[in-house]
C-alpha cells in the first residue's frame, strides 16, 4: 500500500471527485489493482475545502462508536443540518477513510466484496429509491447512529466500522425509522440482550425464513402500518409497545 | 385497478386550503422559519387535540407542537435547520395515545418571496387616484398600490388586460427611470438595490444601455429613450408571454 495522506482538512468531493472515487471502485470489482487515487482528497477539481475549516487525521476505529464520536466531535463546527445531507463530504469522508471501511485481502489488497458504491460514496443526485439507501454509507451510518441516538443504540454502535449488519441493513433501509428515537429504542428493548450485549437470537430470521414472527422485518411492517394511524415517529417506546401485536410478546418478555 | 384504502379509525382529512404555511427566508445564510395558520374549525375536533407540524425533506424530518386544537401555540423557534431546502409538511391533530384525529400530508408552503417578488401588490386608500407606485425605503421592493375602494381591483390588475396594458408599461417606465436615472443604478449591474430589475430588463431588452448614463454631466435623454425602448420591448415580449407577465406581477 501507498503510503498515507497526511491530516488534512476536510473537503467536499465534487461531482469529478465522486465521478472518479466510482471508477476507481469499478476498477477494484472488475479485478484490478488499482493504486489509491490520493488524489481524490487534495486535487481541487476533484476535492473542495469545507467552510468552516475542519481537519481530520487518519486513525484506527475499533467500532461505530469510536468512528461516530470522533467524527461527531470533528464535524461540529459544521453544523448538524449542513452535514447530514452533505453527498460530498461523506464521499470525501469514504474515501479517506478508505481502508478503514473496505475488506482487505491476504495479499493487503482492498476488498469490496459485494458492498454497493454508497458504502463509500454518495451520488448527490440520487433520488427515490436510492436515495433511501443513503445511511448504508458505513461513515455515515456510524455518524447517525451516535448524534441521533448515542447509547440507547449500543446494540447498533458495537459493531465494526466496515460492516452493516442485518439488523442496521433493515432499519437503515427505512430512512423515517431509522431517525424516530422511539422506534430505535423499542428495537432496543426488544431486540437486545443487555445481559451478552448481543441480539437475541433469532431476531433476523435465517435460512428459509427471513420474517421470523416477531422480528425485525415484521417490525417494519407493522409500524408501516401503525403509521397510518399514528404518530409513530414521535412516540416513544412506551408509546408503541403496547399497540403490538402478539408475535411480538415473546421478545417483549425477554431478559431487557 | 385502483388502490382501495380504507379508514377504520375515522381520522379526518386536513383538506390543503385549510392550512397555510408560509416559509420566510432569513436573508442570510441561516435556514428559513416558516408560520402556520390552520383553519380546522369545521372538522368539530376535540379541543385538547395536540397539533404536531412535521417538516420533511429527503431523510430529515424536524417536529414543531403546535399547542392543541383550541389553542394554536406555535413554538419559540420556527427554524428550518434540518429541513432548509423545499421542505414540505405534515399537519396533525393527535389524542392522547398519539392516535392521528386528523390528517394533511406533504402540504407545500408558500413562500414569503416578496424580496424575489419583483413587484408587490397592495390595495390602500388613495383618494380619486387609482393606482400608485410606492418605493419604500432603500431595498425595498417597489409596491404597486391599488386603491381599495375600486371593487375587483386586485383582481384586474392580475387578469384584466385591458387594466394591466394601461397600468403595467407605466409602472415599469417609472421603476426604471428612479433605478437608472434617480438612483445611478447601472443597468449592467445585476448585483445591489435593483440589481434584481437590471436583470429582468436585461433578460428580455438586449440593446446596450448609453455610455455614460450614470454620469452627473452627461445628459439623461439617451437613457431615458433607452427606457423607452426598454418598456416597449417587455410590451412587445411580455404581454403575449403571460407566464412571465404573471410572474412579474406576482
Amino acid at each position: 500500500m501507498t503510503a498515507q495522506p497526511a491530516p488534512q482538512q476536510i473537503c467536499e468531493l465534487t461531482d469529478a471527485g465522486i465521478k472518479a472515487a466510482r471508477e476507481y471502485l469499478a476498477k477494484l470489482r472488475a479485478g484490478e489493482r488499482a493504486p489509491f487515487p490520493y488524489a481524490l482528497l487534495t486535487d481541487r477539481r476533484y476535492a473542495q475545502p469545507v467552510a468552516p475549516a475542519v481537519s481530520v487525521e487518519q486513525r484506527h476505529f475499533a467500532s461505530r462508536r469510536e468512528a461516530g464520536a470522533y467524527l461527531k466531535d470533528r464535524l461540529a463546527p459544521l453544523g448538524n443540518a449542513a452535514i447530514a445531507d452533505n453527498a460530498g463530504l461523506w464521499s470525501w469522508l469514504g474515501m479517506f477513510y478508505f481502508h478503514q471501511i473496505v475488506g482487505i485481502d491476504a495479499a493487503g489488497n482492498p476488498r469490496l466484496g459485494r458492498n454497493p458504491d454508497v458504502a463509500y460514496i454518495i451520488d448527490p443526485d440520487e433520488t427515490g429509491r436510492g436515495a433511501r439507501r443513503h445511511f448504508a454509507h458505513r461513515l455515515l451510518l456510524c455518524w447517525e447512529i451516535y448524534v441521533r441516538h448515542g447509547e440507547t443504540a449500543w446494540y447498533l454502535l458495537d459493531e465494526p466500522v466496515g460492516s452493516l449488519g442485518q439488523l442496521a441493513d433493515r432499519l437503515s433501509g427505512a430512512p423515517e425509522m431509522f431517525r424516530a428515537v422511539g422506534i430505535v429504542e423499542l428495537a432496543h428493548r426488544l431486540y437486545a440482550d443487555p445481559m451478552t450485549r448481543r441480539l437475541k437470537s433469532g431476531v433476523l430470521g435465517g435460512g428459509q425464513n427471513q420474517r421470523p414472527p416477531g422480528g425485525i422485518v415484521r417490525l417494519l411492517d407493522v409500524l408501516n402500518q401503525l403509521y397510518m394511524t399514528y404518530d409513530v415517529y414521535g412516540m416513544t417506546a412506551q408509546q408503541l409497545l403496547p399497540l403490538l401485536p402478539p408475535e411480538f410478546a415473546r421478545w417483549q418478555a425477554a431478559p431487557d | 385497478m385502483p388502490v382501495r384504502r380504507f379508514n377504520y379509525t375515522g381520522r379526518k382529512r386536513i383538506l390543503h386550503h385549510q392550512v397555510a404555511i408560509v416559509l420566510h427566508e432569513s436573508g442570510n445564510d441561516d435556514a428559513p422559519t416558516f408560520t402556520a395558520e390552520l383553519n380546522l374549525g369545521n372538522l368539530d375536533l376535540p379541543p385538547d387535540a395536540r397539533l404536531m407540524i412535521v417538516s420533511q425533506r429527503n431523510r430529515a424530518a424536524m417536529r414543531f407542537p403546535w399547542g392543541t386544537v383550541g389553542n394554536p401555540t406555535p413554538p419559540a423557534n420556527c427554524r428550518l435547520d434540518e429541513t432548509p431546502d423545499n421542505p414540505h409538511f405534515r399537519v396533525m391533530a393527535l389524542d392522547e395515545s398519539r392516535r392521528l384525529l386528523a390528517l394533511a400530508d406533504r402540504v407545500q408552503p408558500r413562500r414569503a418571496n416578496h424580496r424575489e417578488s419583483l413587484l408587490w401588490l397592495m390595495e390602500a386608500d388613495l383618494g380619486r387616484e387609482v393606482w400608485r407606485l410606492d418605493f419604500g425605503s432603500a431595498g425595498d421592493n417597489p409596491t404597486l398600490l391599488v386603491n381599495r375602494n375600486i371593487p375587483g381591483i386586485s383582481r384586474a390588475v392580475r387578469y384584466d388586460d385591458a387594466f394591466r396594458g394601461l397600468v403595467v408599461p407605466e409602472a415599469l417606465r417609472s421603476i426604471l427611470n428612479k433605478a437608472f436615472i434617480v438612483d445611478g443604478h447601472s443597468p449592467d449591474d445585476d448585483a445591489g438595490d435593483w440589481g434584481k430589475w437590471a436583470g429582468f430588463v436585461q433578460s428580455f431588452y438586449s440593446e446596450e444601455p448609453p455610455a455614460g448614463f450614470n454620469d452627473s454631466e452627461n445628459d439623461a435623454e439617451p437613457l431615458l429613450k433607452w427606457i423607452d425602448g426598454a418598456v416597449a420591448a417587455f410590451v412587445d415580449k411580455c404581454f403575449d408571454a403571460r407566464s412571465m407577465y404573471a410572474a412579474t406581477m406576482r
